[in-house]
């Protein structure tokens, strides 16, 4: 599953340990979604939509 | 040296490591000398020990990436050791002579412990699958 986290993480000036403590995971689980090997359930796709202020189908296509 | 009230992820993996060995070199020193009353205590004082290390810890120790691998590896490691404990007791069963009477019996008890697993895996299964429907 493609998305644009780490573009937003830039954006937003965050490193991928804020963006895990802000929506409550590990490092490695936020590292996982960018490159595309584990996809987020629902509650966490959402949650990460949350921190960036933005519809969850702009972040996952 | 190893605990404080904050504890970084990196900070808990080295404290849960020297736990770990300090409970194996505790545990097996009272099996050698006899003392089997002091297993269980040290267990669960080190028990009590790593929960309170979890509590201490600020940062996120599991989350659903690391359930979901448990999961996998759990089933995985079910299936591979239901399958070789199987093949194992079939072995020993049906190729031992009848003078090796002590493989003919460990072949039983691994044919049964086999049996228990899965049967142990299928009553969980029944269970957890009832909580989610």
């Amino acid at each position: 599953m493609k998305n644009s986290i780490k573009m937003l993480r830039a954006k937003h000036n965050l490193t991928q340990e804020d963006l895990a403590q802000k929506v409550n995971v590990t490092r490695q689980t936020i590292l996982a979604i960018e490159r595309g090997k584990y996809p987020p359930s629902l509650p966490l796709a959402l949650a990460i939509a949350k921190v960036f202020n933005t519809p969850v189908e702009e972040i996952f296509q | 040296m190893f605990y404080n009230a904050s504890m970084t992820g990196k900070s808990y993996n080295k404290a849960r490591v020297i736990l770990s060995i300090l409970i194996a070199v505790i545990a097996s020193n009272a099996v050698v000398n006899g003392n089997l009353i002091i297993v269980p205590i040290t267990i669960l004082i080190g028990l009590l020990i790593k929960r309170l290390l979890v509590k201490h810890t600020k940062e996120v120790l599991e989350d659903e990436r690391n359930q979901l691998v448990g999961l996998k590896a759990a089933r995985i490691t079910v299936n591979i050791v239901s399958i070789v404990l199987m093949s194992i007791s079939f072995l020993l069963i049906s190729l031992t002579e009848p003078s090796h009477v002590y493989l003919y019996n460990l072949g039983i008890v691994l044919s049964y412990t086999t049996v228990f697993i899965l049967a142990v895996y299928s009553v969980s299964y029944w269970f957890i699958n009832k909580d989610f429907s």
